[in-house]
């Protein structure tokens, strides 16, 4: 645990408070790093990576204080716990060789919806970036936006692979924790020019693209998250913005009536946590009014851990 | 003009498209001051194009003795996976153009990847798993060329306080290792000619816990020396020795899915030795053997790379 017990720290155990309190703990994280002296903007990125590739956040839950009527609460308090790498994949694959630092040389993955294996060492966390910076390299943006950009990595990584410096980066993000990491990810990095700026899903305001005349916006495992957008969610954008193309990496291949016998998991976590059900028909109804063309859209593509499966799509402002 | 042309052979070869290459960085680096960017920059000229050198004459007369080499260099754009398109015809193309999968073999297992997941993680993932928390004082990378492994585990996350060694036999290969430090004040990079043919490792010398790998280098090297696991062993009181080479022909030839591989590595002569010498110096308690794995995970098309890992040192 990370600090005392205090009693006004306990709030009801929801996604909000659960979310607030997860920024606090990561954004503890980064300034921990921080604090060590680490000045190189990958570099931080990489620790960030590797101590998540280690440790799970738990955070510690009570019920009700004061009315002991069964009712959950969060403390405020967290703890990140060490994990063995990959322990899933031991079930998966006993016989699987493990190297001499305890990991199993192979991970279970689904790639177009066929079962495959992975060296384990190998991610496809960020496979997003190079998709992306590819696209980058075929038509000219004058602004990068990444819609629910957490920290901003996703948009550290492709500013650090290489994609355009000319350009501003938006990171459009809703939970202050999260911009308060980008910002200071950001301050590592004089050559890139990253705006972080507040975005809610559920209540959009784009304004702050409309300077701009030919917008790459981005979301990646993001919109997911957002049971329903408003109706007027891609109205709003598209009035906004001269030019758009929308480039997505969503775990939302369930709404192309896409099911897989190797996605199970993912299907059970979906129907508990109540993932986005609608972007897809309100891409087709702007499609519809001819406002967009969907200029690809290839559900389930690839797997992330623990098999969420990627649907990817590339759509452009008519 | 005649005079100046080289008579092709390895060795020519290898300085000219060494020069070449470091034309190229010197190219990235004339607008890039982050290293990040300036290797991924570099990587991505590699995966865009191929880079050769201008010949004239014929190859066909025994042992190459009439071909020359101009010096010059021939940029050609990379044709995207053809045979993955010829095995996979209803593959559906990523909107960048490119097939969506691409064909690989996992431990002799034909089965399809992600196109863009490429598996250039693996080596620095699997050092980083390696190196961090364990104590180690210097780490080395053996046939590093430009550093760029050395320079990717830094970034992402490697030690921060102590020395990485680039240690390469090509000078145009280490200067262009020298210039991508230089935007790394933070790096304590240090270059050193280093040839597999005539192993030294006295810069070492002071140092306690090494830890140094190879990364598709000595399968280059048809004939290692003898006594390489043991002028490696040596190099320090504790020594921790990784390796991923393209060396599984030297374990097994049977796996259909590699046949390719298994011409490749006989017609371009690749390392025949590495195994022997592994084992043997394990078996003569000159090193310990911890791990060795053919073909555990294949890159850019049909080149499986094999894992050794070992241990020793002179304490």
């Amino acid at each position: 645990m990370t600090d005392a017990l205090r009693p006004e720290t306990f709030l009801p155990h929801n996604e909000q408070n659960m979310f607030q309190y997860i920024w606090e703990h990561r954004l503890d994280l980064l300034n921990r790093i921080l604090a060590n002296g680490e000045t190189n903007l990958a570099r931080v990125l990489g620790l960030m990576a590797e101590f998540n590739r280690h440790h799970r956040l738990i955070l510690e839950t009570c019920d009700d204080p004061r009315e002991g009527n069964g009712a959950q609460f969060l403390t405020g308090r967290a703890a990140w716990v060490r994990e063995t790498p990959d322990p899933g994949n031991r079930a998966m694959f006993p016989d699987c060789p493990v190297t001499p630092e305890g990991v199993p040389l192979y991970s279970w993955a689904v790639v177009g919806g066929h079962p495959t294996i992975r060296p384990s060492h190998a991610s496809y966390d960020h496979l997003a970036v190079p998709v992306i910076l590819a696209l980058t390299r075929q038509r000219r943006f004058d602004a990068f936006a990444e819609l629910g950009s957490g920290f901003g990595e996703k948009l550290f990584r492709l500013y650090l692979a290489g994609a355009p410096r000319d350009v501003p980066y938006y990171g459009a993000e809703l939970w202050e924790g999260g911009r308060l990491m980008a910002d200071a990810l950001a301050s590592l990095e004089p050559g890139i020019d990253f705006h972080g700026v507040t975005f809610d899903m559920k209540a959009p305001d784009f304004s702050f693209l409309a300077p701009h005349k030919q917008v790459l916006l981005f979301s990646n495992a993001a919109i997911y998250a957002v049971p329903d957008l408003p109706p007027d969610f891609l109205d709003l954008l598209l009035d906004t913005c001269p030019a758009v193309t929308g480039v997505h990496f969503e775990f939302i291949g369930y709404q192309l009536g896409v099911t897989s016998a190797y996605v199970e998991e993912f299907n059970r976590r979906r129907e508990e946590r109540a993932y986005n059900r609608d972007f897809i028909g309100l891409l087709r109804q702007a499609e519809e009014k001819g406002r967009v063309t969907v200029e690809y859209l290839q559900p389930d593509l690839y797997c992330v851990s623990s098999a969420q499966p990627v649907t990817v799509i590339v759509w452009r402002k008519t | 003009m005649a005079e100046t042309l080289d008579v092709y052979n390895e060795e020519t070869l290898y300085r000219h498209l060494w020069a070449n290459r470091l034309t190229v960085l010197d190219g990235i680096l004339a607008s890039e001051r982050n290293l990040s960017r300036a290797l991924a920059i570099l990587d991505e000229f590699a995966r865009t194009y191929s880079l050769s050198v201008e010949g004239v004459g014929s190859r066909t007369g025994k042992d190459g003795q009439t071909a020359r080499l101009t010096g010059r260099a021939i940029v050609q754009p990379n044709v995207v996976d053809p045979a993955d398109r010829d095995r996979f015809p209803d593959c559906p193309l990523l909107p960048t153009g490119v097939p969506a999968f691409a064909y690989t073999v996992e431990s002799g297992n034909r089965t399809i990847r992600p196109f863009y997941g490429t598996y250039d993680d693996v080596v620095v993932n699997w050092l980083l798993e390696a190196v961090n928390d364990r104590g180690y004082d210097a780490i080395v990378e053996l046939g590093s060329g430009f550093g760029q492994k050395l320079f990717q585990l830094y970034l992402a996350g490697g030690p921060g306080n102590i020395p990485y060694f680039g240690a390469e036999l090509w000078e145009e290969g280490r200067r262009g290792a020298e210039r991508l430090a230089a935007l790394e004040p933070a790096l304590d990079f240090r270059s050193v000619a280093f040839d597999f043919n005539a192993p030294d490792l006295s810069f070492l010398a002071g140092f306690r816990k090494v830890l140094l790998f190879t990364n598709a280098a000595l399968c280059n090297v048809t004939t290692l020396p003898g006594d390489l696991m043991e002028r490696l062993s040596a190099a320090a009181p504790q020594v921790m020795g990784y390796h991923f080479e393209f060396v599984g022909h030297q374990i097994r030839r049977d796996v259909p899915a590699l046949a390719w591989f298994y011409r490749m590595a006989d017609e371009r002569k690749y390392n025949t030795n590495f195994v022997q010498l592994f084992l043997d110096a394990h078996r003569g308690n000159r090193i310990r053997a911890h791990f060795l794995a053919p073909d555990v995970y294949d890159v850019s098309s049909g080149h499986p790379v094999t894992v050794a890992i070992w241990s020793g040192g002179t304490g």
